[in-house]
């Protein structure tokens, strides 16, 4: 009895994380598919959201559900900046470029945060969100149920805006065709700019989310945007729906990684398994990613 | 090239930094510059030379040559097994297929030891090597690998297997209804690649003493070959050169002093030059003449 | 033996079928057009016979040995060449290159022969010239003619020529139907789809019509194209 409580326990965790993921991979889903950009930048947008919060609930005690939009708008116009100004030259341009000039830039927002707030791990100590959810024999801690909860609610919300609002429209009408949607009188430098200001925020509110449990540092990146890739291959490169699938396939294969075998083999579990799943269902678990 | 050795050991240790950044490099860019094949995997046969050649030295007592070679062989055959299956994919699905094999990779040579309790890696520790005094070997073997890459690609600019590469890189569909074996090249050219970055791993961990999974499977190795590359000149036989030793150069003139800001330059001039100089520093004497730099839009 | 023997060959996309068991020889030395309205599925069967794509079911054999399993560079080497739609390019080689490429692994040559058989081929075709310029500056009928130098380059027996002749005008459809008769007189069997009707008539020795995958007539140009049924294809039942 106890090991199924065990096993079920190990799916919420992996579950709870799971949400954070997509919500962190979204942002870099949606760039790449309607830019064609693979951001390696991506995991600092993130880093920089989870900075923010810190920095915001630290000196000046704001309440950390109050950073987010802070966070959003922050990161949302930076991007919007990143695209206009540099990346809009790399439009057209194959793969690589887009890919060494976001690495470039990757460089620089590492290094400077690493000047600016140093090397140190940081980590936010709420009062409220140092309690657990006790739902059964399970253990919920608050702080991952209020960032997977706000996560999973971004994805939804984006996915509403895509489908639903003009702005949506004129996204998806780019993605599919560029060349039409000028014609009908979309401006794709502007829609370009305007999707990664989006994504970006919304990797900014997921770094916010992920500082509520875990430890902010200049370096975190890395691993999101590894993390992001994952995801977005396992939900289905283009279908920005999927990461859902593939966020909570990548947390739950993490938390039985952790549960059954050891904490320092969850990344070769999920790399092997991103392997696999690249090489044998290209359109991602869903089957409804773009093939090349 | 052939500097006596009577040079002082400072630059000699420069050159062969040069050397084998060059010959990584250059190696990367045979796949990505001529087959159009963007692999963001290479380090793990860096790292894979360089714990095998440390383990015949150490566990099995053998010579740095023997070892070597040895870890040459067994790149060459996890190439071959790896790549098979992975050269299938294309374009950004290749890309992130290579990275996760690589990161996979790394994981696997951090938790060896534990696994498999064969004592191989040394874990997070890492392995050392007997010291070794001067840079004579490292500098002639580095030199020789370089040599071999450079050689290589001249040759591709002018023979059937160079045309039949060249053709995957600029039009791998065409290539393949015109009788290209698009995949069977391209392996050839990965298992190639492999075995030069095996050798390459296993002289510098030689070298420094010194083998660390984190160090020998990290990614900022595939980052240095392909920004080297790209700044240099992608697809050209002295591009990844000249990129080796603009950046080596630069590391040894700014690093020492401002880690942080000199990689914030660096930064910079990856974003930059890419933007402005697409066809690499190889490009510059020909924007220069004023006329039309290769490769831009 | 016949040079291609289509039999049955089934082509469906989920619930769309695009070739309803389609069969179609082809003599050694013959040129086959092969005519439809749009839509018919001719560039799908086209497709099919070259190896760039699989049948659902069915199978495609040249002088007796069937091309199942086979990717599109063996089907080149065994034979089948086939000209692009919209004509491909190695954007940076030089003209002569992207025609070496097809000589040196379609046909198999070593680097001298395969360069001076690119040239010649290119001289055939009109684009001599060119030979040294980038590929890239060719115009899109240049582009074609190209197109067609480097499928001949491969060596290949068997030419599918895919709307090769599209967007010329009358002087230059009659240029290079005298180059394809040219052709079959070298020895080479040609499977042609064109809409320009008078290059059908002038060239081909038999004609194929599809409509919706199905193969509705068959026989000599001038018969064909008077069937009502084929008209009516065309032209939808009003006309008729």
């Amino acid at each position: 009895m106890n090991a199924l409580v065990d096993f079920a326990q190990t799916l919420v965790n992996g579950i709870l994380q799971g949400g954070v993921y997509a919500a962190a991979a979204v942002g870099l889903s949606l760039i790449f598919g309607v830019s064609g950009i693979l951001n390696a930048a991506h995991g600092e947008l993130v880093m920089l959201g989870a900075f923010t919060t810190y920095w915001l609930f630290t000196l000046w005690h704001i309440d950390p559900l109050l950073t987010l939009p802070i966070s959003f708008a922050l990161l949302a116009t930076f991007g919007y900046g990143l695209q206009r100004f540099v990346l809009n030259r790399t439009m057209g341009q194959p793969l690589l470029l887009s890919l060494l000039v976001t690495f470039g830039i990757s460089l620089i927002l590492i290094n400077v945060a690493l000047r600016v707030w140093s090397g140190d791990y940081r980590m936010m100590r709420m009062p409220y969100f140092d309690h657990s959810l006790l739902v059964g024999p399970f253990v919920l801690p608050l702080s991952r149920v209020a960032a997977c909860v706000v996560g999973i609610a971004m994805v939804v919300g984006l996915s509403w805006l895509l489908a639903r609002t003009r702005l949506g429209r004129m996204i998806r009408a780019t993605a599919q065709d560029w060349e039409m949607a000028r014609l009908v009188g979309v401006n794709p430098h502007r829609v370009y700019a305007l999707t990664f200001a989006l994504g970006a925020g919304i990797s900014g509110v997921a770094g916010s989310l992920i500082a509520f449990y875990a430890p902010v540092e200049p370096n975190m990146g890395l691993t999101y945007t590894l993390f992001a890739f994952a995801v977005v291959v396992l939900g289905g490169l283009g279908y920005t729906g999927g990461v859902v699938w593939g966020g909570l396939t990548l947390g739950i294969a993490q938390a039985l990684t952790e549960t059954y075998l050891e904490a320092g083999l969850s990344l070769l579990v999920a790399f092997l398994l991103l392997y696999v799943i690249l090489r044998f269902m290209p359109a991602g678990i869903m089957g409804k990613g773009r093939l090349e | 090239m052939l500097l006596p050795l009577a040079i002082r050991p400072y630059p000699l240790r420069v050159a062969t930094v040069i050397f084998m950044w060059a010959a990584l490099a250059g190696s990367w860019n045979l796949l990505a510059g001529y087959a159009g094949a963007v692999d963001l995997g290479p380090v793990v046969y860096y790292g894979l030379g360089a714990f095998v050649t440390a383990a015949g030295m150490v566990k099995g007592g053998w010579p740095f040559i023997v070892s070597a070679a040895v870890a040459g062989v067994v790149a060459m055959i996890i190439a071959f097994l790896v790549g098979t299956p992975t050269l299938r994919l294309r374009g950004a699905y290749f890309a992130i297929g290579t990275l996760a094999l690589a990161e996979s990779g790394k994981q696997l040579a951090l938790a060896w030891d534990r696994l498999t309790k064969i004592p191989l890696t040394g874990g997070s520790a890492g392995i050392s090597l007997p010291l070794t005094r001067g840079y004579t070997l490292f500098y002639y073997v580095m030199l020789t690998l370089m040599a071999a890459v450079v050689a290589t690609a001249l040759w591709l600019r002018d023979s059937r297997f160079g045309y039949g590469l060249r053709a995957v890189g600029e039009n791998d569909r065409l290539a393949e209804a015109s009788g290209v074996d698009i995949h069977g090249l391209k392996r050839r050219v990965y298992v190639g690649s492999a075995l030069v970055i095996a050798l390459t791993g296993g002289t510098a961990g030689y070298w420094l003493s010194y083998v660390n999974a984190a160090e020998v499977f990290s990614a900022s190795v595939t980052f240095q070959m392909v920004v080297m590359t790209l700044l240099g000149g992608l697809g050209t036989p002295l591009g990844p050169v000249l990129g080796a030793a603009f950046l080596t150069l630069c590391s040894e003139f700014l690093g020492t002093r401002f880690v942080y800001h000199y990689l914030i330059a660096i930064g910079v001039i990856i974003v930059i030059i890419p933007l402005f100089l697409p066809a690499g520093l190889v490009g510059l004497p020909r924007l220069w003449r004023g006329e039309r730099a290769p490769g831009s839009a | 033996m016949k040079i291609l023997d289509v039999r049955k060959v089934r082509k469906q996309f989920g619930a769309l079928v695009a070739l309803h068991d389609v069969d179609l020889t082809l003599e050694e030395g013959e040129i086959l057009g092969v005519i439809g309205p749009n839509g018919a599925g001719k560039s799908t069967l086209f497709n099919i016979v070259a190896g760039l794509d699989n049948p659902t079911a069915g199978a495609v054999y040249f002088r007796g040995r069937s091309t199942a399993g086979l990717g599109a560079d063996a089907v080149c080497r065994l034979g089948i060449a086939k000209t692009f739609q919209i004509p491909q390019l190695y954007p940076r080689l030089r003209v002569e290159e992207n025609v070496l490429v097809a000589a040196l692994y379609g046909h198999g040559s070593d680097l001298a022969t395969g360069r001076k058989d690119a040239r010649d081929w290119l001289a055939f075709v009109g684009l001599g010239a060119k030979a040294d310029s980038p590929a890239d500056s060719l115009s899109v009928s240049e582009r074609r003619r190209a197109d067609l130098a480097r499928v001949l380059a491969t060596g290949a027996p068997l030419l599918l020529l895919d709307e090769n002749m599209a967007g010329l005008n009358q002087a230059e459809v009659d240029g290079v139907v005298r180059l394809l008769r040219e052709v079959r007189a070298r020895g080479r069997s040609l499977l042609v789809t064109e809409h320009i009707m008078q290059a059908i008539l002038d060239l081909a020795d038999r004609v194929v019509v599809l409509n919706y995958g199905e193969k509705i007539a068959e026989g000599r140009p001038a018969d064909v194209m008077r069937d009502p049924v084929v008209v009516k294809a065309y032209l939808g039942d009003a006309v008729v």
